[in-house]
């Protein structure tokens, strides 16, 4: 059985490849984008399991392109995870509108990604690593 | 008829006429009875023969008025010393039957009795009867007269003492003849004691200002005229029986008349006056009361108006007229009123005055009044209130006003600091998320890559990756730490606490700098940065930290806020006084109406409503400060958004005026003076600039200041040695600030103008201002290094 796809939606180059890195250390497949436009793309050719995605970001921020993701006509929709630097319930309640399953504030504890991933995908993958 | 009325009558007849009571008795005698029968020194009494009464009734009964004589005997005593003389005395008696007096008579009759004694001649009594019948009548027209007299004497004496003025009456020498109650009361004396008593006993009174004695009984009988109160009114002192109570004083209005005789001479006077004391303090209280409300209205600046109703011709007061602008000779009305308020508040002011009048509730209301000539509007709150009729109709709308211009001012500046707090606070709370958000950014791949840095570790993997990763984390510290700094920095100079340490620097190096400093953040974003600067060195008077600091910023900002992949143009120009650096990308550009905003902090944060890209607004803050310190400016060109922008810095630059592009210091004689402290003062940044390079590539210490009030607050810290200073500069002149800095010390530091002002007349009035020298611009280089060379080190001296 294959491992979850990953893909790790993120403007800032440090944050989004030390994310990639940290994914494929775990065994996870891991794509990366650098912005909304390029993640709704993705998602379609990519077809991941889970999506890592920050808010703001230039050309097309992470909400618009949650709402772009939940309204695509084909396929499985991926878990939307919400990773800003933002916090508080407002920021919560805006991603859950835009249609993230979670939100997690920046930074997260690799260990707290893990057991998000295990959490998901009961079985597979991270877990077995850990 | 009374006994001496009856000897009044009859004393001036020649024959003894006796009185006679009903009884028979004797009750008196005249004076010829007297005479005739009485003896020297003694008293004479009478008595009738026989029975007096029968003798009486007989003369009633026959005598109506006149009688026939009647031999009578009398019986006579004649009372001396030696004792009592018996005397009978034959005579003839005829009489007169008197009314019964109708005051002490009960009715008893009276009867009058002429003897004629025996031996003188009857022919007389004919006349002699005649005589009487007059006489009697006479009696009776008098004894008329008398009681009308006592009649009208006692309607005065009544009214006298009922009356409430005080009333007294002197004789021509100003002896009281007569005091009323009220009077006697008021001059604390009493009547009967008053009576007979010169006025000026009585009747103590001053002037109620001056206290000079008042008489104005006396200048009446001396002048024969009127005479009245004084202006300042009469006080009355009265007496005071008991010496331990203390004086009471009574404010009167007297007036004092003279009594005139038939033939105009004054026969006295009569003094009339009443006790005015409640008056007085009334109108005292009153004239208080006025003054103090004067007061009041005049330091509160409120005006009243009386209108009666329905409105028309209106009552305003002095400070109402001038509230509306109504000019002297303008008479207000209602027309007027309406005709000066604000259009937008003539209907709202109709209807309170309306619903006032009509419910008789208090009229409350703001309105703008406009002056028709200048179109100035103040704002008046006016309060009335309507009276009415007893019908109930309305009489009177009365009320005042007052100018509320200076708080509606204040409301306003509330309002607008109340709302600039509450965007301040806005902005405070969503710049701290925002810095939490910037702050955790660099945080997210840090927290990563230790786990990364771990997982290698244990996993032996390719050492290429842990470098990969370390090298990431480092820039991230990097970045965190820059932020860090960059907050410190704004708030250093918000608090003014940033102080450049300006030198002579090349500006290539400054953006050699900057662009190394920003490189790793451009080539992650994968942009192309385009170099455009001059070869030849461009020498600046600037801390080169700071100006690093700007364009790096700068160049932060470009690649922030442009998607990967961009350009970024970097192009400096010398101009004529100043140098402009101008960095350019093709990023998503700002909003016209955004792009003063930018260089505020906070303002930034708006970008993530736009749907767009969220960053701290620190950086733009910190370059728009830094310019500024350096006398710079720094404006944003663009487009639109999306359409990139351009950010501009100017700077003043080195100008040919003052010659230093033509001087290095490889020139020589640097070092042929110690180091001073100099300190150089122009309003124009570009000449400050210029010239304190110029001192500065002299090896000397140079600070920097643009107006007078700033060189002498430098002055006093920084201790200079010299002082170049221009004239004309604003706030305070150089010719100020000379006289204020000599005032301090009279020969230190060296201050020397250097001024575009070059006639005689400038350089005298510099040198009485305190100035050692004068230079004109542009100064020629080696004179300033001469002038500098003057210069003493203070701190030399005072060590």
């Amino acid at each position: 059985m294959a491992l979850p796809r990953v893909l790790i939606v993120d403007d800032s180059i440090a944050s989004r490849e030390s994310l990639a890195v940290f994914f494929e250390l775990e065994g996870y497949e891991v794509r990366t984008a650098q912005d909304g436009v390029e993640g709704v793309e993705a998602v379609a050719g990519f077809k991941p399991d889970v999506v890592f995605m920050d808010i703001h970001m230039p050309e097309l921020d992470g909400h618009a392109a949650a709402e772009q993701i939940r309204a695509s006509p084909d396929g499985d929709i991926p878990k939307l995870i919400a990773l800003t630097g933002f916090s508080g319930e407002e920021v919560g309640n805006r991603a859950e509108q835009s249609g993230f399953d979670l939100v997690m504030c920046k930074p997260v504890s690799p260990d707290k990604l893990r057991e998000t991933l295990a959490g998901l995908f009961p079985g597979n993958g991270g877990s077995s690593l850990s | 008829m009374s006994p001496s009325a009856f000897r009044q009558l009859t004393d001036p007849l020649p024959e003894p006429m006796l009185l006679i009571g009903a009884d028979g008795s004797v009750k008196a005698a005249n004076r010829a009875f007297g005479t005739q029968f009485g003896a020297p020194g003694g008293r004479v009494f009478a008595d009738l023969v026989g029975d007096p009464g029968e003798i009486v009734s007989r003369f009633l009964n026959r005598c109506r008025g006149t009688g026939t004589l009647t031999p009578t005997v009398l019986h006579l005593f004649t009372k001396t010393a030696e004792g009592v003389a018996p005397q009978t005395v034959e005579c003839q008696v005829s009489g007169a039957r008197l009314r019964p007096d109708q005051e002490e008579g009960a009715g008893e009759a009276l009867v009058l009795l002429r003897l004629i004694v025996k031996a003188n001649a009857p022919s007389k009594f004919v006349a002699l009867n005649e005589r009487i019948g007059e006489l009697n009548s006479e009696i009776v027209a008098r004894r008329r007269l008398e009681v009308e007299l006592r009649e009208s004497e006692e309607w005065l004496r009544v009214t006298l003492a009922s009356i409430a003025e005080g009333v007294i009456v002197t004789d021509a020498d100003g002896r009281i003849k007569s005091i009323n109650r009220a009077a006697a009361e008021w001059v604390g004396w009493d009547p009967g004691e008053a009576v007979g008593k010169p006025v000026s006993e009585v009747w103590q009174t001053l002037n109620d200002r001056t206290h000079e004695p008042l008489d104005p009984v006396g200048e009446v009988l001396r002048s024969g005229s009127k005479v009245s109160s004084p202006p300042e009114g009469t006080l009355l002192i009265r007496r005071c029986a008991d010496p331990a109570e203390p004086v009471q004083q009574l404010q009167i209005e007297p007036s004092a008349a003279p009594i005139k005789a038939e033939d105009g001479a004054t026969v006295g006077a009569v003094l009339v006056f009443r006790d005015v004391s409640d008056r007085h303090k009334n109108e005292l209280r009153l004239r208080q009361l006025n003054e103090r409300l004067r007061f009041t209205l005049k330091a509160t600046g409120v005006g009243r108006w009386f209108n009666e109703l329905p409105l028309g011709d209106l009552n305003w007061d002095a400070r109402t007229r001038e509230i509306f602008w109504v000019p002297p000779g303008v008479a207000p009305t209602v027309e007027l009123f309406f005709e000066r308020l604000h259009p937008d508040d003539r209907e709202a002011t109709r209807e309170a005055m309306e619903h006032s009048i009509a419910s008789g509730e208090t009229y409350d209301i703001e309105h703008r009044v406009i002056d028709p000539e200048s179109g100035a509007v103040r704002w008046v709150r006016s309060q009335g209130m309507p009276s009415f009729h007893d019908d109930g109709t309305p009489s009177r709308f009365d009320g005042i006003n007052y100018d509320i211009t200076p708080q509606k001012a204040s409301e306003a500046e509330l309002r607008t600091i109340a709302a600039e707090l509450s965007e301040a606070n806005r902005m405070k709370n969503d710049f701290l998320a925002l810095l939490a958000h910037e702050l955790r950014n660099p945080l997210a791949p840090l927290r990563t890559g230790l786990e990364i840095l771990r997982l290698a570790e244990q996993r032996e993997t390719d050492p290429a990756l842990r470098e990969r990763t370390r090298t990431m984390m480092e820039r991230q510290v990097v970045q965190l730490v820059a932020l860090i700094d960059d907050l410190m920095d704004v708030s250093r100079i918000s608090r003014g606490k940033l102080v450049l340490k300006r030198k002579q620097v090349n500006l290539q190096d400054v953006l050699r700098g900057a662009i190394e400093e920003s490189m790793p953040a451009i080539d992650e974003k994968g942009h192309s940065l385009v170099r455009n600067i001059p070869e030849e060195p461009i020498f600046l008077f600037a801390d080169p930290h700071r100006l690093t600091q700007v364009f790096s910023n700068l160049l932060n900002n470009a690649a922030s806020y442009t998607p990967a992949g961009g350009r970024i143009e970097l192009t400096a120009t010398l101009g004529e006084s100043e140098i402009e650096v101008s960095i350019k990308d093709s990023g998503m550009g700002i909003a016209a109406e955004k792009q003063e905003e930018v260089f505020e902090m906070f303002t930034q944060i708006d970008r993530k409503t736009q749907g767009g890209y969220a960053g701290l607004g620190i950086g733009l803050t910190l370059v728009r400060s830094l310019v500024d310190m350096h006398g710079g400016s720094v404006a944003v060109a663009s487009e639109g958004a999306g359409k990139g922008s351009e950010f501009t810095v100017s700077i003043p630059g080195v100008s040919e005026e003052s010659d230093v592009s033509h001087f290095s210091p490889e020139d020589g004689e640097v070092a042929e003076c110690e180091k001073r402290r100099v300190l150089v003062v122009d309003d124009n940044p570009a000449a400050a600039s210029s010239l304190a390079t110029m001192v500065s590539m002299l090896g000397h210490d140079v600070r920097v200041a643009h107006e007078g009030k700033e060189a002498v607050r430098v002055a006093r810290e920084y201790k200079p040695d010299v002082i170049l200073m221009d004239l004309g500069m604003p706030v305070m002149s150089g010719y100020e600030a000379a006289r204020f800095l000599r005032n301090e010390n009279p020969t230190e530091p060296l201050l020397v103008a250097v001024s575009g002002w070059g006639a005689q007349a400038n350089r005298e009035r510099a040198i009485e201002a305190g100035f050692d020298h004068h230079l004109v611009k542009p100064a020629n280089p080696a004179e300033i290094r001469r002038l500098i060379a003057l210069g003493q080190p203070r701190t030399a001296q005072e060590g």
